[in-house]
């Protein structure tokens, strides 16, 4: 059957397991100290120029279509525009995630010499002082915004995207307002993840209960891009997640793991002979997809908020040991989902507007 | 206008990948992703600088008509016209030989 659009190309990515996307961290190094930053770097060598270019020409055997460029902070490596020039002559579409602070107008331009697809770049506050807190950089907030304004010159397509802390929660909509000034696109992330050695101490810095139940309401609603909270529709895609299928993950020293978040490695870039082939055949792949293929029929059904809960079965391993277990950050923004959702169907049949007795809903049991 | 003798390129910033048969084009310059049909694909993939306008149909057509579709191949010329147009509006090609 013809495909029309790439909303198909994604579905069927997920059903047959053909990923389109190759995330890979540079580098753990960063020239930003965020508190809720998940890398935990180990120490080992990174990957040389040389190894770096190698592994793109393995990835090539799986028909990627994006490789996006990540770190840590990716636009720190001296060889950085010599390995998206290596991207790019392979034939890759290229994304770069960064914090912006190194883009001045000659690495803008240097972006668009080697035709950057998309740039998708952090922001942490609509002020100075709180962006430069949450990343621990004095001037970062201005280095950022001359970023984006060099990006914008180029005409580069810029995304936006903001990690929702309890020091920035009440500055999203002025947040919105400087994303829509340099024509960028929003995203938010209302999950801080635990850092990828267990570490929860990132978590003290989530937004609080009070206000994830304001974000999903009206109130956030442009924000949201004027989407009501739905219910998850698992019945096209018959996963909980895209790990181990859409898309994957490599760290700076080579090793391959499903998706940025669940860090089960399956390969190492350097020694692998036939990536294509270990995609395939890799039992630590099968177990990802089968885990992710059982999370709605399991954790999910047995959650009163599971129809709301956009689950990570990496950061449940991660933080409670089990991928099915159900972890509080996912929880708390399930269950403000669920409390929006009812609100809403409430005002529409003329209720008074009653939440939920959340406070014995199963999913309360965890925390 | 397509003139036959026109060779058209693809756009420097553009990314293809095949998926069951159909070119999926990612365009960095506009950030736009494109999807073709057999036929549509078809043709892309004959697009290399070199060929011309004619010659493209031509390949096609010999393809269409290889594989028994010889009623898709009839008013050819005219889709391909059509599609080029459709392509360079959208900035996925660009134009050498006589222009278009």
């Amino acid at each position: 059957m013809e495909i029309t659009s790439y909303r198909e190309i994604i579905g069927r990515s997920f059903i047959e397991s053909r990923p389109l996307n190759a995330q890979w961290e540079l580098t753990f190094k960063c020239n930003h100290l965020c508190g809720f930053c998940y890398n935990a770097p180990t120490g080992q060598r990174e990957l040389t120029t040389d190894e770096i270019k190698r592994g793109l020409e393995k990835i090539l055997d799986l028909g990627v279509l994006y490789i996006t460029l990540t770190g840590g902070e990716a636009m720190v490596r001296p060889d950085f525009f010599e390995i998206c020039e290596h991207a790019r002559h392979l034939g890759f579409a290229l994304r770069v995630y960064s914090n912006g602070y190194l883009i001045d107008e000659e690495k803008a331009r240097r972006l668009k010499e080697v035709d950057t697809f998309e740039m998708e770049i952090s922001i942490h506050g609509a002020k100075p002082e709180t962006h430069d807190r949450l990343t621990g950089i004095r001037g970062s907030f201005d280095r950022l915004i001359a970023g984006l304004g060099h990006l914008r010159k180029q005409r580069i397509k810029t995304s936006l995207k903001c990690p929702i802390t309890h020091l920035n929660q009440d500055e999203l909509h002025q947040i919105w307002d400087i994303a829509r000034s340099f024509e960028c696109s929003m995203s938010w992330d209302p999950v801080i993840m635990p850092r990828d050695d267990g570490d929860t101490s990132p978590l003290a810095l989530s937004a609080n209960k009070e206000f994830l139940d304001r974000f999903f309401s009206d109130e956030f609603k442009l924000l949201r891009h004027g989407a009501d909270v739905e219910k998850r529709d698992d019945t096209v895609t018959l996963t909980n997640c895209g790990t181990g299928k859409v898309s994957f993950t490599i760290d700076p020293y080579g090793n391959i793991f499903p998706c940025v978040a669940w860090r089960r490695k399956w390969a190492n870039i350097k020694d692998v002979e036939n990536l294509a082939e270990l995609w395939r055949s890799s039992e630590v792949l099968k177990q990802v997809r089968w885990a992710a293929e059982q999370i709605p029929k399991t954790t999910l059904k047995q959650a009163e908020s599971g129809d709301f809960c956009n689950f990570c079965p990496g950061v449940a391993e991660r933080q409670t040991g089990s991928p099915f277990k159900m972890y509080p950050q996912a929880e708390a923004v399930a269950e403000a989902r669920l409390t929006a959702y009812n609100n809403k169907q409430a005002e529409r049949t003329g209720d008074a507007g009653v939440s939920p007795a959340l406070a014995s809903h199963p999913c309360r049991r965890h925390s | 206008m397509v003139e036959a003798t026109a060779r058209p390129r693809r756009h420097r910033s553009s990314t293809t990948r095949v998926v069951d048969a159909q070119a999926v084009i990612a365009l960095a310059d506009t950030a736009m992703i494109q999807i073709l049909n057999d036929v549509g694909t078809r043709v892309w993939n004959l697009i290399d600088g070199h060929r011309s306008v004619q010659e493209i149909v031509a390949a096609v057509r010999g393809q269409l008509e290889t594989e028994g579709y010889s009623s898709v191949s009839e008013g050819l010329d005219r889709d391909v016209e059509i599609f080029f147009e459709d392509l360079s509006a959208h900035g996925l090609i660009t134009w050498s030989g006589a222009g278009s």
